[in-house]
Formats: C-alpha cells, structure tokens, sequence
C-alpha cells in the first residue's frame, strides 16, 4: 500500500514536472511574443498566419467535440453519457482559454483585443468568431 | 475522478463566482472611465479639402500603369519607401514584378509595377472585424485607421493582390531611402498593425486645399507618378476624362477606358488601377 503510494507520487512527480516545464516554456515564449513582437514567430508577409491559427483551430474543435458531447448529456438527457459531463464541460473550457490565449498572442495588438466589443464590421465572419468564442467561453466559465 | 471531489464542488463554484463577480464589480469603473478616455479618435474620415473652397467630395482617383512604358527600374517602389517611410524592406507597398516572355521568337521582360488597387469593391474591407480598414467618404481611397487596427491580418488573407503588409517588428532605424528618393510626409506606423499604399491621399488633400490639381502638380500626385522616369505612370480624377503626370503630360481616359486591363477583375473588386499591356499597344 505504501508502495503504490510511493509510486504514484513519483508519477505525479513527474508529469506536473514536465508540465511545469513545458507551461514555463510557453509563458516565456508569449513574453518574448509580446515583448519583441511577431516577427519572431518567422512570419512573413507572404504566410500571414501561422501556427497560431492551427493551434486554435485545434483548440476549437476539442471545444466543438466537448460541447457536443455536453449537449447529448444536458439538452438531449442521455443518461448513459453522465458520467463523462463534467470532464466534457471542463474539457471545454480548457480549449476555449487556450484558444483565446493563443488569439490575443496572434494579433499584432494584443492590447486592442477588446476592440471588437466596440466596433463591429457586420460583414466580417472574424467578429462573428469572436463573439461565439467570447460568449461561449463566458457561458462555460459560469 | 471529476465525481469525487462532489462534496465540496458546490463551494468551490460559490468561490469562483464570487472571485468573478468581485473581478468584474470592481473593474466596471476604471473600465469605464478607460473607454471614454481613451476611445481611438475617429481620424482622417475628414479629409483637409473639406475646410477649403474646393470640393473634394466627387473624386475617382485613378492610376493608370503603362506597361509598354515601363523599364522596371523601380523608383516607384524607393520614392513610395522614402515618402511613406518603411525602413523595413519586408514592406514594400509598391512592387514591380518581373516576367520573362517570349514575343515573336525573342525573350523579352515585362514588367507589372503593383501598388493598391484602391478597389471599389474591397474584399479586405469587408473582412475587417473592427472596422478598422474603410473607404473614405470623400474618394474612395481605402485606408487603414492605425488606432483601431487590431493585427488580426484577416485583410491580408482577403486581398487578392497580396498588396498589405504587417508590421511584424517595431519599425526603427534608418530608412535608406531617404534622402535620395524623397522625404517621409507620414510617421512611421506602430509594431502590429497592418499598412498599404494609401494613394499618398497625404498629397492629395493637402494639394487640393491648395487648388492644385493631382496629377498636374507634383506637389499633389502621388510619390511614385511623380518620380517614374519612363512615363509609365498617370494619375488623375477618371471622372475629368484625362489622367496626367507631371512630366509626361496627358492620356485621355477614352483612350484606355475600354481597352485597359484591370487585374483580377473576374472577382468583381473593380480596381482604380488600369495597365495598358504589352499585347495591347502591339494591336
């Protein structure tokens, strides 16, 4: 008993760790972003966007797949599905502040990302991303 | 493992919505009081002919590039880098581009000088989520508001020329362009926002406050039909019926109205730029 004990502290050890490792790395790489500017990233103005919009495309689509899975449980009442709920829902809200972060770390003005509360081009589908990320985010955070 | 904890998660949502509703409760007033301070000015909608006698409110800016004239020297591109004031040579908002053709059995080059198209139709326009690029009430000129730009570089992926350029570093340092290709009349953009030919409208209403005509008068024409050495360049109000540059004299617009190319037209952007090409001039 003492034993596994032993040994699952060693694994958290490990992986909170590692991950401290690999979070200490990202905040210092968003530092030197918002710092020096996007031209570290090795952007140019011919590849506009880059990783950034694949990482959160990614983060969003974990989102869409926790939110579906989260309406099959608390809209559509199947039951069987419980037992995953919560996990969904967090899931979700993880991929939301990730996809949000790496959002106000793409733009050129991480200080402006507001600025679409205020000003709407009604014809850009951007603004349209941004209040769906926006509100759904603030729906999962309450 | 997200059941376990069930005993205390009713405390600790009451802890996260207290925390949020504080962070929120107390960030109302100096948000507020942010807002209404420090709001961007809504800058260059008014063009400074508006206060003059002349009007300024009819204008079809056009630019007509001649291809048959154009020996791809590109002093345009240096005199537009000197007067808007890139120091950075990742931006360049004029470009010539070079292509190799064979006509008749000889190799020839051609070349495509590429400011903004100043479209009527801007797709970058309607990509914008803030609103922050727009076409001016008085000309139609498609410029960028600084202060409103968010960087999101959306405009970049819709515009069909390539024509927009971000500014990926602070832009600093010396600008090798100057003096020899012309003096900056605009400051230097902030790191972050995204820039584009803007028709040097800086010229354009000064000289028109002045009653001067562009196109005519150097002082009022744009820094690339100023400085064109070959006569490939003419600017002017398409609506007077004749484009102009100052040292190469008139074109008729009905001369090249109907014959001219317009690039990419398929896409219904209706550029302001017309090229007279190769093929054309040989007919």
């Amino acid at each position: 008993m003492k034993s596994a004990g032993a040994f699952r502290d060693t694994k958290l050890l490990f992986w909170m760790g590692s991950l401290s490792v690999l979070v200490a790395s990202g905040l210092y790489g968003g530092y030197i972003v918002v710092t020096q500017g996007l031209g570290v990233t090795g952007l140019s103005n011919s590849v506009v966007w880059g990783v950034w919009i694949a990482a959160d495309l990614s983060f969003i689509s974990l989102s869409a797949g926790a939110f579906a899975v989260s309406a099959l449980i608390y809209v559509f009442r199947l039951g069987r599905f419980r037992p995953v709920a919560r996990a969904a829902v967090f899931v979700g809200l993880i991929g939301y502040t990730l996809t949000m972060l790496t959002l106000v770390l793409d733009i050129g003005r991480p200080d402006r990302f507001w600025y679409p509360l205020l000003y709407w081009n009604n014809s850009s589908v951007l603004l349209e991303i941004f209040w769906c990320v926006s509100l759904y985010a603030a729906v999962l955070v309450v | 493992m997200f059941m376990v904890e069930k005993a205390n998660w009713f405390s600790r949502r009451y802890f996260v919505k207290v925390v949020a509703g504080g962070i929120a409760a107390l960030s109302l007033p100096p948000g507020y009081l942010f807002l209404t301070q420090h709001l961007p000015a809504q800058v260059q909608t008014k063009p400074a002919c508006a206060e003059a006698a002349v009007s300024c409110g009819t204008h079809q800016w056009a630019l007509l590039i001649d291809q048959t004239k154009c020996v791809g020297c590109n002093e345009c591109t240096w005199a537009c880098k000197a007067t808007n004031d890139f120091p950075s040579d990742s931006i360049t908002w004029n470009v010539v581009y070079t292509e190799r053709v064979t006509v008749g059995g000889a190799k020839e080059e051609v070349y495509l000088p590429r400011p903004c198209m100043q479209c009527e139709n801007p797709p970058c326009v309607a990509a914008c989520p803030v609103g922050a690029t727009y076409k001016r009430a008085s000309d139609g000129i498609v410029v960028i508001d600084y202060e409103k730009c968010i960087g999101c570089r959306y405009c970049m992926a819709a515009c069909p020329y390539g024509a927009r350029y971000f500014n990926w570093t602070t832009p600093t340092g010396k600008n090798w362009a100057v003096p020899q290709f012309g003096e900056p009349e605009v400051p230097r953009r902030p790191r972050g926002v995204v820039e584009k030919c803007t028709f040097c409208y800086q010229r354009l209403d000064s000289g028109l406050a002045k009653g001067l005509t562009p196109g005519v008068d150097p002082e009022a024409t744009p820094a690339c039909v100023d400085i064109c050495p070959a006569g490939a360049r003419f600017f002017g109000d398409i609506a007077s019926g004749k484009v102009s540059s100052p040292k190469f004299g008139d074109r008729d617009v009905s001369t090249f109205i109907n014959s001219a190319t317009q690039l990419k037209s398929e896409l219904n952007t209706k550029p302001r730029v017309y090229y007279i090409t190769p093929g054309e001039s040989q007919q």
